[in-house]
């Protein structure tokens, strides 16, 4: 199981490696999925290697001449890194606009980055659960199929997509084993080591990923956690940006245990199956709609993050829910504050962190995560 | 350390190290939860150093030596780097704690420090309901206040006794050092009463907190603690802002540290009933 | 430089527009006149006439209420409920003021800014904030919402579809106002109200047409003091206002009136406008005899930017739903950056014989604020042009200081060469 684990470390600790890794083994070309729901299914049907392209924790110089210093930590860090050329070897980036943050960056990108070969810009409807959203998203679906056919220079069969889909769907029950192991076993893997988890999986091919979670699931299957006196918490946000694990060190460092997440590189990357007895394209397409977590950046009034948020808490036995916000991410703080409103009469504890990619002190993530626990306990 | 040696139970120590990020508090209580010493010395560079040396300024006021400390818990952004502790728990829980002891009836602490000031609800066992903190910069604090004083070339003492002879109200709107710095120069520079700028910065630190304050919701009574709660000036002008009046206890900065020896004292008898 | 105050010589019809405003809102109260429906964003408030539902914009109310240096009390509210600093300080006007409302605190509000709760929340996303915005406020008042959503356009091919996508929504709009309202919605009435506006429209591009005369008989702040009827009210009186409004600025253009008494230097304007420092900032312009003359912000509704619209003029009559989606959809925020470069800032530096430009990067507005250091550096590039990026904020006061923004606006000026 630790050797299993070492092996997603690495993989996650060093993203534009791994894809370039994958790139040179299968030769396959790579397209970079920038924001939130970028359909992967697609790329993967025509024989491409979609990887999620991730904030980078380094210093932001050159994004700096472009992007203020008031925007998201993720489109700043997305800016530097083609700005220095670290994506180009990636053949085209699909940037989804899931907020005007993302959309004027792309503009940015596509202006100064002279070595990306080729960035497209898409657009899912905001406003969900509408029959005209509908038919957008399968008009935009059906122009993703395009554009990967001209990439791969081969077309797209509906076979081709429905074993993507199935490959997907695969990997998205393992995944959710794991997460079952953990709630059922409070401990058993740290929350660092599923995020390194998950973010593995945004960087390589699903098979590869499914035939080493295979035996990892085992592995836990069979191990038992000692009783503890941990305090289970969920944690939930941080959308596009990945560089807030050391929230997660610090909280079970403190004496906390996450026991489920609805982080972006956490369930939200997994949660959604599609529907594998309808036409491929219809179901890819229903399942954006139909999207399960709760989405800040999505019109979705039915689907509302509280009622979401406190069945994970209650299923998984959690006191005390943590959200993570991206600083600047402004969609996620309204409906944060919709969420906490809507908690209320539940009475269970709930704490914001702010992330910032510059870092917020440790020390003071610390105090307060402590205290949280600290005041859980009584 | 003779920890649970039953024979002395009359006898040694329960200490509460409250190293903050400008002053290292230290409090020890005796059996009888009497305070029997504590002391108040700056956050050096290295903190090892800054501990050892409260220490040594305990023990040196007629104590036994500190083989008689039972428990001992630290506290503060500090408290990882205390040899001595037996358990580390953050400033907010033994604020809170602190301020039960004193005042029991307590709703609602203000705890303004050196870096941070944090506002805390709590129940009346003093324990936390929920708390809100600033962020992380110096708008609200204590260092708010002494690169302003530094500014206006006064010290902190003067500073709060000159805000009280304000006559005419003037505004320092920006909340952020650095701007809140530029704007008092420029008020300097067009002539403006000291007393005005130094009660505008009070009320500009007040705005700040009663922000947080509001956050999580204002109940009564409310207490106020750590280094700043000496500031009459700054009381004052939350007090005004919120509409209210303060308890404040004789020695506010010791609080955490307080809260922390009794935390101490608790922690070593619910250990020594669990072994007996 | 002088030091002395100049004085700043405004359209004087624009002084009515108070009155049209005061009695825009003072509508608001008459419960005779339908449901009252809090719009956020730009709305399609055609339709609401023809529904015969109140309305009035949020945004709008928020700006206002900033004109009058009242925000700071809102935003408390608003920051003191959780919702972050970072928000667009418009919303955080509206959503305190809405939560002030909620909970009875009526009496804490100034009266010239009270309203009566809301029956309904619309918003159209030209900025996603509004969606986020509008569900807070269908939260708080526990009312229903409809939202409609605009595509972005990163392929101008795709016009049409994006057009018909927004006008499908509209349609469903229109079975929503008759859900709420009881009544069938009077497609008659729409029709006038949307030929209204062409014909404001036509006075309105008349009189913005003048403003390329120099010295220019009309300031962009007039411009922006006038847009209010237009984007607002739109009904028979503001078209009427906007006949006086042209015929003002004809007369003054033949006379050679200008707003300053000497215009040094024509500026540009570009992005939202700080709206608690209209007066500060065209009193520090004018001290150096600077105006601002032209910007894109606000004046976009039926107005400068029809040229840009897929629609000749900016309507088709036969189709008003199609008037009003073309319309939404031909805005800045979901247009690309090259699109941007050539209708917002060329059009302008070469019409309006323009000096240097200002453009606003809000703190708290990521729309306006993304890629407004990439537009500096082409403008400086391509037009040689002096700019200045301007990072302060819509209404939030945290962010303008009167000294360090004056010295960057001399800095700017002492770069023109003339
Ligand atoms: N008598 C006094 N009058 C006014 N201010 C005082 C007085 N004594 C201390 N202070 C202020 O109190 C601050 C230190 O308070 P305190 O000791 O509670 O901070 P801390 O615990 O070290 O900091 P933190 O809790 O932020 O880590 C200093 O900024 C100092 O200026
Ligand atoms: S983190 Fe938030 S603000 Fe940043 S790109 Fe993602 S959705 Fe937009
Ligand atoms: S465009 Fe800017 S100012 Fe307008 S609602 Fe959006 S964030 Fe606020
Ligand atoms: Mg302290």
């Amino acid at each position: 199981m630790e050797q299993l684990l070492n092996k997603f470390q690495q993989i996650a600790a060093e993203p534009l490696k791994t894809a370039q890794y994958w790139k040179e083994k299968t030769g396959k070309k790579v397209v970079g999925c920038m924001g939130l729901y970028v359909t992967e299914e697609i790329f993967h049907a025509a024989g491409l290697l979609p990887v999620v392209i991730l904030e980078k924790d380094s210093p932001i110089l050159r994004a700096q001449a472009h992007v203020q210093s008031y925007m998201c930590g993720y489109i700043r860090s997305v800016t530097d890194q083609a700005l220095a050329g670290d994506l180009d070897f990636i053949d085209c980036i699909i940037s989804h606009d899931c907020c005007h943050t993302i959309r004027m960056t792309t503009e940015i990108i596509k202006r100064n980055a002279t070595g990306i070969k080729d960035i497209q810009p898409i657009f899912l409807p905001v406003t969900i659960k509408k029959a005209e959203s509908w038919t957008y998203t399968l008009q935009e679906l059906s122009f993703l199929i395009e554009k990967a056919e001209k990439l791969a220079a081969r077309s797209i069969t509906e076979d081709d997509l429905m074993q993507s889909i199935q490959t997907y769907n695969k990997h998205r029950r393992l995944l959710k084993r794991l997460y079952q192991l953990r709630r059922d076993k409070p401990g058993i893997i740290s929350a660092r080591q599923v995020s390194n988890i998950v973010k593995a999986s945004m960087l390589m091919p699903k098979e590869e990923h499914n035939a080493m979670l295979e035996p990892l699931l085992e592995a836990m299957e069979n191990k038992t956690v000692e009783a503890n006196n941990k305090i289970p918490v969920i944690v939930s946000g941080s959308l596009c940006e990945t560089c807030d694990e050391y929230v997660l060190d610090i909280l079970e460092e403190v004496g906390g245990v996450v026991v489920d997440d609805d982080l972006y590189v956490g369930s939200r990357y997994f949660a959604t199956e599609v529907d594998e007895s309808l036409s491929p394209l219809t179901a890819l397409a229903l399942a954006y709609v139909n999207m399960v977590p709760p989405c800040p950046t999505r019109h979705d009034p039915d689907n509302k993050l509280s009622d979401y948020l406190i069945n994970m808490a209650e299923r998984a036995r959690a006191k005390g829910i943590i959200s993570v916000i991206v600083k600047f991410c402004e969609a996620h703080y309204y409906s944060y504050l919709t969420f906490r409103r809507g908690i209320k009469e539940f009475n269970i504890p709930e704490y914001l962190i702010e992330t910032e990619h510059e870092g917020v002190s440790p020390a003071q993530v610390k105090t307060r995560l402590q205290s949280f626990i600290e005041s859980i306990r009584g | 350390m003779n920890k649970n040696n039953a024979q002395d139970r009359k006898d040694g120590y329960f200490a509460g190290i409250d190293v903050g990020s400008t002053t290292t508090k230290m409090a020890l209580l005796d059996f009888e939860k009497k305070i029997r010493v504590s002391s108040i010395i700056p956050t050096g560079p290295i903190i090892k150093k800054t501990v050892d040396k409260i220490i040594n300024i305990c023990f040196e006021k007629n104590l036994n030596g500190i083989d008689d400390i039972k428990y001992c818990v630290a506290t503060g952004y500090g408290r990882e780097i205390v040899d001595l502790a037996d358990e580390q728990i953050t400033e907010i829980t033994c604020h809170a704690k602190g301020v039960n002891v004193i005042f029991p009836q307590a709703k609602t602490i203000i705890d303004i420090g050196g870096q941070d000031s944090k506002v805390i609800s709590v129940d009346d066992n003093g324990s936390v309901l929920s708390f809100v903190m600033n962020d992380k910069c110096a708008a609200g604090t204590g260092r708010f206040l002494e690169v302003i004083a530094r500014s206006l070339e006064l010290s902190i003492d003067e500073m709060a006794t000159l805000s009280r002879q304000s006559k005419k109200r003037v505004e320092v709107s920006s909340m952020c050092t650095v701007f809140a710095e530029s704007e008092v120069i420029s008020l300097v520079s067009q002539g403006v009463e000291v007393s005005d700028i130094a009660a505008a910065i009070n009320r500009s630190i007040a705005r700040r907190l009663v922000g947080l304050v509001q956050r999580i919701g204002l109940r009564l009574p409310l207490v106020m603690t750590g280094g700043v709660a000496q500031n009459k000036g700054v009381v004052k002008a939350i007090e005004d802002a919120l509409n209210i009046d303060i308890l404040i206890s004789t020695e506010p900065q010791i609080t955490g540290a307080l809260g922390a020896a009794h935390i101490a004292l608790k922690r070593f008898q619910e250990r020594r009933d669990s072994i007996e | 430089m002088s030091n002395e105050k100049k004085i700043v010589n405004r359209v004087k019809c624009t002084a009515n527009i108070s009155g049209l405003m005061d009695n825009f809102y003072k509508d608001m109260f008459d419960d005779n006149k339908g449901p009252l429906c809090w719009c956020v964003g730009a709305c399609p408030y055609e339709m609401f006439s023809a529904a015969n539902v109140r309305r009035f914009q949020t945004e709008n109310h928020a700006a206002r209420i900033s004109t009058r240096q009242e925000q700071a009390m809102f935003i408390e509210v608003a920051e003191a409920e959780g919702l972050s600093e970072n928000v667009c300080s418009y919303a955080k006007i509206n959503i305190g003021f809405a939560l002030m409302m909620a909970r009875g605190e009526e009496d804490k509000i100034p009266e010239r800014y009270r309203l009566p709760k809301p029956d309904m929340i619309f918003a159209l996303n030209t900025c996603p904030t509004m969606i986020q915005w509008c569900d807070m406020l269908s939260d708080i008042f526990k009312v229903p919402k409809f939202v409609v959503d605009a595509a972005y356009i990163y392929d101008e091919n795709n016009w049409d579809r994006n057009v018909e996508y927004v006008k499908s929504q509209l349609y469903d709009f229109v079975r929503f106002l008759e859900k709420h309202t009881g009544q069938p919605f009077d497609w008659a009435r729409l029709n006038e109200i949307v030929y209204l506006m062409k014909q404001i429209a036509v006075e309105w591009r008349a009189a913005r047409e003048l403003c390329k005369n120099v010295p220019t008989p009309a300031s962009f702040l007039d411009a922006l003091i006038a847009m209010g009827p237009k984007n607002t009210v739109r009904d028979e009186a503001s078209l009427a206002f906007y006949k006086d409004f042209h015929n003002e600025v004809a007369q003054r253009a033949k006379d050679g009136i200008g707003v300053l008494e000497q215009e040094k230097y024509r500026i540009m304007w570009r992005g939202n406008f700080p709206w608690h420092k209209l007066g500060t900032l065209s009193r520090m312009l004018a001290k150096y005899d600077a105006v601002l003359i032209s910007g894109v912000y606000g004046l976009g509704t039926y107005g400068d930017h029809a040229i840009d619209n897929i629609l000749p003029d900016g309507f088709d009559l036969s189709d008003p739903l199609r008037t009003i989606a073309a319309e939404h959809c031909c805005r800045s925020y979901t247009r690309r950056f090259d699109w941007k470069m050539d209708h917002e800032f060329r059009r302008h530096i070469e019409e309006f014989s323009i000096d240097a430009v200002i453009i606003h990067s809000p703190r708290t507005c990521r729309p306006w604020a993304l890629t407004t250091y990439d537009m500096a550096r082409e403008v400086e590039e391509k037009y040689k042009l002096p700019v200045l990026v301007l990072e302060v904020d819509h209404t939030d006061p945290n962010y303008f200081h009167d000294a360090q923004v004056e010295t960057r606006i001399k800095a700017l000026l002492e770069t023109i060469k003339k």
